[in-house]
């Protein structure tokens, strides 16, 4: 994973954090109380809030799992030259 | 041909999905940003309340941080495709430098060879000159050494 990589997929899962706060907020800072129906503000920062964390972790997971099967196609194409090196030396051995 | 595409199109695929993300992530953070304003909750001249300072702070940092994202990801793509062939090699400026920096000179200064020609040629029009002039100086030394004038116009040699 190169740097580049890292720091996007360290801007998505802030991205998913400052999502979670969202949805959290109108209950941490109590603009929207318990047993009131839910207001408009409260309404689109919940599905705000909701939106991006979702978006956030599912962009999160994608990168991280198409890196790691990148990595392993190009261990395997290490590994497979590697073989191919050590038969071309038998062959030139004999 | 059609699987190297198919290689070469996955390994470019997390930095696509990565930009996209990112960039619909900035839009909802500037919907966070308008939406006291859009959906009415937050009156024109009111003080602002906590919800709308929540959502314009929240959604201020939530742009920027996924711009940065979306520049991250849309660096790394292009590095990709410039790894992959796609994009053109971009030239090193250390290479670049040198070659401008020598045309440059060359343009504004006369190059060695221009300079040196009008005294080289001055060097030998004076060297040929010396010469002639010696020559000359010889040929008259010969003369009056070797030649004689007789009264009546004949002309005779006298060996020294």
């Amino acid at each position: 994973m190169n740097k580049l990589l890292i720091a996007g997929l360290c801007a998505t899962l802030l991205v998913a954090i400052a999502g979670a706060w969202t949805f959290l907020a109108p209950f941490i800072i109590r603009y929207q109380g318990v047993s009131q129906t839910w207001k408009v503000a409260t309404r689109n920062d919940l599905w705000t809030g909701g939106g991006l964390l979702l978006i956030g972790f599912a962009i999160a997971a994608l990168v991280t799992i198409n890196s790691i099967q990148d990595a392993i196609r190009l261990s395997q194409r290490r590994r497979a030259d590697l073989a191919a090196r050590e038969i071309n030396q038998d062959s030139g051995t004999l | 041909m059609l699987k190297g595409a198919i290689i070469r199109s996955k390994e470019m695929r997390k930095y696509a999905i990565g930009l996209f993300g990112s960039l619909l992530t900035a839009i909802i953070g500037g919907w966070l940003v308008i939406a006291p304003t859009a959906l009415t909750y937050q009156p024109a001249g009111a003080n602002w309340s906590d919800s709308t300072k929540n959502d314009l702070w929240v959604g201020i940092g939530v742009v920027f941080v996924s711009l940065v994202g979306a520049v991250a990801y849309g660096l790394g793509l292009v590095g990709q495709l410039r790894a992959e062939g796609v994009l053109p090699e971009r030239k090193m400026k250390a290479e670049v430098a040198p070659q401008q920096s020598q045309v440059a000179t060359q343009a504004q200064s006369p190059s060695l060879e221009e300079v040196l020609a009008p005294l080289v040629q001055a060097l030998i029009e004076d060297r040929q000159a010396a010469r002639t002039r010696e020559r000359g100086a010889q040929y008259d030394r010969e003369d009056q050494g070797t030649q004689t004038y007789t009264p009546h116009g004949e002309r005779g040699e006298q060996w020294r």
